[in-house]
């Protein structure tokens, strides 16, 4: 199984990994990944929304889809070479017309992490419905461990601790 | 200790005005913001302190005079909140971990990924530019190949990352172009 997500910024790469009690983000740095966990009983919210593009549109169209059309008005070779760029420049530009750019926010007590993808909507919703099926499954888990803690501190907590439960 | 409290509100991303969006589902702001909102219930990140041991308690190994609150999985000791750190659902002892647990606790914490993969590849990229170099740079890539086999069977992480698919290709692509360097290198060698 690879990434869960993969985020292609502007400079650097990210995949991101959903494990069972915490989510990992790995940042391409050349050689080795930098990884950043951020687990989920210290999340408050997750916010989902959809804008727009517009600046990897431009930027992707001043880059193929103009030399495309310049290329394309000269000869023959030229219009071979052009035609192949203005296809490129047609599927990349239809791809951000038909996915937009979902940012994914996990508010993490006071900070936030987001992670703005370009993917299938049916692949983010899939990924979002699996982290909040895991988020609410480790919260439970922790407010049902606080609880019996308590209950063992409130009650008769026995003097000698024993092992955790395999 | 304090209970988790359901959170209630948000901030618009856009103009960052307090929403309150009463549930889970589509929510929208004044400013023209809209998006899905998903709340939890999280609970304050609790710090432990060690408790003063009584007569009658188990008392830590490293910390006399605290009261055990857990046995560590590692040694077997019974240890304090102090000593406690939970490792993948099971407690160890901050001593054994920074001992003879140093390599799960270096998995666990680990700050970056090693990727022997992407240098497997360089070394086959610098090998094709500069084909004087490829009696150094193949057999380099065939360590970092076996070094990338060894991270995938002991980290968690690394397995999920690069894929059996990955793995195989990039062992297909070492291969071939092994026998393509020891052939051309023969040739050229014959030809002296």
């Amino acid at each position: 199984m690879a990434a869960d997500l993969t985020i292609a910024g502007w400079t650097r790469r990210q995949s991101v990994l959903l494990m069972d009690d915490h989510v990992v983000v790995l940042e391409n740095e050349g050689y080795t990944d930098r990884v950043h966990r951020i687990f989920f009983d210290g999340i408050r919210s997750l916010v989902i929304w959809k804008t727009w593009p517009w600046g990897r549109m431009l930027l992707f169209a001043c880059l193929t889809g103009v030399p495309g059309y310049l290329l394309f008005t000269l000869d023959e070779v030229g219009q071979v070479i052009g035609g192949i760029f203005l296809a490129v420049f047609a599927i990349v530009e239809l791809r951000y017309l038909l996915y937009r750019k979902t940012t994914i926010r996990l508010q993490d007590g006071p900070r936030s992490r987001d992670f703005v993808v370009i993917t299938r909507p049916g692949k983010i919703r899939e990924t979002v419905d699996r982290l909040r099926t895991r988020i609410e499954a480790v919260q439970e888990q922790e407010i049902r461990r606080a609880a019996e803690r308590e209950a063992e501190r409130a009650g008769s907590a026995p003097s000698t601790p024993q092992a955790a439960p395999q | 200790m304090a209970a988790a409290a359901p959170v209630t509100e948000i901030r618009c991303p856009s103009c960052v005005r307090r929403l309150e969006p009463g549930g889970d589902g589509r929510v929208s702001c004044y400013c023209g913001w809209s998006g899905e909102v998903y709340l939890f219930r999280s609970l304050p990140r609790r710090v432990d302190k060690p408790e003063e041991a009584l007569t009658d308690d188990a008392t830590c190994v490293h910390h006399p005079t605290k009261r055990a609150v857990a046995v560590c999985e590692g040694t077997g000791d019974f240890i304090c909140a102090l000593c406690s750190v939970e490792l993948d659902g099971k407690t160890y002892s901050a001593q054994f971990l920074s001992r003879g647990g140093k390599e799960m606790l270096t998995q666990a914490f680990d700050r970056h990924l090693d990727r022997p993969d992407r240098r497997l590849y360089l070394c086959l990229l610098v090998s094709v530019f500069f084909f004087i170099i490829a009696p150094i740079a193949v057999p380099l890539a065939w360590y970092y190949f076996v070094k990338l086999l060894r991270l995938r069977r002991q980290n968690d992480m690394a397995q999920r990352v690069i894929t059996e698919n990955q793995t195989a290709v990039a062992g297909v692509i070492l291969v071939l172009f092994s026998i393509v360097a020891l052939i051309l290198g023969i040739y050229l060698l014959s030809r002296l």
